[in-house]
């Protein structure tokens, strides 16, 4: 076995058996490329996942899917209904989701879903709760619209006084 | 010797290209429709400008080129037209993007603006999930225009019909007019196109609402999204994720239907909703589509179960079979992270999705790539070849096959079909050196290149807004010169080596 | 009259490439069960 992996493994066992014993999320998230990109590794492990909830909670029965995106790839995560009380804000245009950890078991390839890369959560914490964003307008962008509005006002304007002259 | 333009050549050319700009910028009024829907201020803005430049540059060209009698476009004029127009578009769309503050520079605007129209789905967008409904709206709504042709647009609202129209029609890389008058023809790619919208908004919606528990509202605006990306064999999605966003087999199914809706021929439509309902079946293209489909589905199958990627049959039907129709239909709708190609599908399943994308669907529809008509006519000629061999030297060997009616088999069509072929290969070729050159590994480039001019928008993860700028230029004219294949674009580069050396 | 026939003709037409596009799947499910069951 490689010594980077021996390392891995450790650092797996090592972050399972804090897991077990606390219960709570102690120790780093994995991001989501670890996750993906070896996901051969994380195959049926506890993992720690952190990231903002997106788009909708789609609520299956007693059970939702929620999407977490951790800035760089979004993973889906199947949430009890119970777990999912302190879940607020979902992440779109006008509002800034709910910052989460999840603890879980990671599938590279669900038997229950069908094949896909999820974690079954087992627990969930909401670290940062969400809220609405802001929406800015920025006068540079003002400006420029009455500019070309000007631009175009004054095609048409050209246009007509051609269309005149052609006719007389 | 080869003419120099005139004026009144390039006077023409700008004249149609006004009216092709006019009738895209107005498309723009769509987002800032839905912007007011969702009570959405900064992307109004955003597309304001962008609909007030696209018409002002609609009608300086118009201007300039001060044409007032009616003048008909040779085949140059078409083809120029068409090629340039796609371009000009392409900047005007990327507009609205850019100023949304969501891609990286202007030349991500335009690549992802051309992905659109170009029904390719590669992204650039980055925050995607917080994306404004307009601009998300927008994004799909090239796939539309671009599919369904952007000149077909033009031609169905502003420009009159004629042998000129037809030239651009067929600049625009179709093959088959469907109705004798050209205008009728864009009007009915038209009537066909809305009809699904309809029917396929409607149904995406039902299950979006019912199957995969979005809001109503979400579940009709992410109807229509994926029905248009569908549809026109786009691929792009609303949410960062794709389609693993939405974690449902019900929806994945769905799409599968329109996306198979969209790479059926305009014309077998037109033949399948006047009731003639075998054609689907007799048709060489369906018959091709089969073949090919069920060989790179055994491949990538073969592949997947030996390494033992995927455990059951569902597993493989959802994230093998699934990316293996995207391909095919050159849709690039995937349940799997881009990574995991590379990482965990084998060669064999990746030479299996490759193959797929490099034939594409039917040719006038909306799908890229090389098209099925093309491989079945080659592959009709080479049984012609073979029986010629094994029969007497006396007797004439003739092919027949069907496409909307009984056709021989002629040398004049294997050869076009060869040379399209040919020219494709070579392009998916150019992309794959170029990646190599940046630094890429060969089956990563040859991977990204095939998608980007099949026009499909599958993505090994080669496609980020940290690649090199060159290579965005690169799959930028590759998803070009691939939708409009190549005639038009060798055409419009006829021209400017006459604007130079012509006498 | 017949503009009802032509609209029903329409509708059959869409239910029919709908069943092709289920038609698809079947025959690509097909194709991986068979493959499944060899390599098994």
């Amino acid at each position: 076995m490689h010594p980077g992996e021996v390392m891995r493994y450790a650092l797996l066992a090592f972050m399972a058996a804090v897991l077990l014993t606390t219960g709570r999320t102690a120790c780093e998230a994995s991001s989501s490329k670890e996750l993906i990109e070896e996901a051969h590794l994380f195959d049926g492990a506890h993992v720690v996942y952190a990231g903002e909830v997106i788009g909708e909670v789609l609520r299956r029965g007693d059970h939702a899917w929620l999407n977490i995106h951790d800035g760089t790839n979004a993973i889906g995560v199947w949430v009890g209904q119970e777990l999912l009380k302190d879940v607020t804000f979902t992440g779109g245009y006008k509002t800034q989701g709910d910052i989460v950890h999840v603890h879980g078991i990671f599938h590279r390839a669900c038997p229950e879903h069908g094949g896909a890369l999820d974690i079954h959560a087992q627990d969930l914490l909401v670290v940062e709760p969400g809220r609405l964003a802001e929406e800015r307008l920025d006068n540079r962008k003002i400006f420029a619209l009455l500019v070309s509005l000007g631009v175009l006002v004054c095609l048409l304007i050209l246009r007509i006084f051609l269309m005149r002259r052609k006719r007389s | 010797m080869i003419l120099k333009p005139q004026s009144l050549d390039i006077r023409i050319i700008l004249h149609f290209l006004g009216k092709i700009v006019l009738g895209f910028g107005v498309m723009m009024v769509l987002p800032v429709a839905i912007s007011l829907v969702f009570g959405e201020t900064a992307p109004v803005i955003d597309f304001a400008i962008g609909l007030v430049i696209a018409i002002s540059v609609g009608i300086f060209f118009i201007l300039m080129a001060r044409l007032d009698e009616h003048v008909e476009m040779s085949w140059m004029h078409g083809m120029v037209v068409v090629s340039l127009g796609w371009l000009v578009c392409m900047v005007l769309g990327a507009v609205p993007f850019f100023l949304s503050g969501h891609w990286a520079s202007f030349l991500d605007a335009c690549f992802e603006s051309m992905s659109g129209l170009a029904t390719t789905g590669l992204t650039l967008a980055q925050d995607l999930d917080h994306l404004s409904h307009a601009a998300n709206f927008w994004r799909h709504l090239l796939m539309f225009l671009g599919g369904q042709g952007i000149v077909v647009v033009a031609l169905s609202f502003l420009v009159k019909g004629g042998p000129g129209a037809f030239r651009m029609y067929v600049g625009e890389g179709r093959d088959e007019k469907i109705l004798p008058n050209v205008v009728e023809t864009a009007k009915f790619i038209w009537l066909v196109s809305l009809v699904y919208f309809g029917l396929g908004t409607l149904l995406l919606a039902l299950c979006g609402y019912f199957s995969v528990g979005l809001s109503l509202r979400e579940a009709v605006f992410h109807g229509a999204c994926i029905f248009m990306a569908a549809f026109d064999t786009g691929g792009f999605s609303p949410q960062s994720q794709g389609v693993i966003y939405y974690q449902s087999p019900l929806f994945e199914l769905c799409t599968i239907v329109v996306m198979v809706w969209g790479a059926i021929n305009f014309n077998l439509h037109y033949a399948i909703w006047n009731g003639k309902r075998k054609e689907l079946w007799r048709d060489l293209e369906t018959r091709t589509f089969l073949i090919t489909l069920s060989c790179v589905t055994l491949l990538a199958a073969a592949a997947l179960v030996k390494g033992r990627v995927y455990g059951d049959l569902i597993g493989l039907g959802r994230r093998g079979l699934y990316q293996i129709i995207s391909a095919h239909t050159t849709t690039g709708f995937s349940t799997i992270y881009p990574q995991q190609f590379m990482l965990e599908w084998k060669s064999l399943a990746l030479l299996g999705i490759i193959l797929a994308m490099g034939m594409g669907a039917s040719i006038c529809s909306t799908t890229g790539g090389i098209k099925m008509m093309r491989i079945g006519l080659i592959g009709k000629a080479f049984r012609e070849d073979i029986k010629r061999f094994l029969i007497s030297d006396s007797s004439v060997v003739s092919t027949k096959f069907h496409h909307l009616k009984d056709l021989f088999l002629d040398d004049k069509m294997v050869r076009s079909a060869a040379l399209m072929t040919i020219a494709y290969v070579l392009v998916y070729l150019f992309g794959t050196a170029m990646a190599c050159f940046a630094g890429y590994p060969v089956l990563e480039s040859l991977f990204e290149s095939t998608s980007a001019a099949g026009n499909v928008g599958l993505s090994c993860g080669i496609t980020q807004a940290t690649m090199p700028a060159f290579l965005k230029v690169v799959y930028i004219v590759q998803m070009w010169a691939g939708r409009l294949e190549f005639i038009s674009i060798l055409v419009l580069g006829g021209f400017f080596v006459s604007c130079i050396r012509g006498k | 009259m017949n503009r009802i026939r032509n609209v029903a003709n329409v509708i059959a037409g869409i239910c029919f490439e709908m069943g092709f596009a289920l038609a698809i799947v079947l025959l690509g499910l097909a194709i991986c069960l068979v493959t499944l069951f060899v390599y098994r």
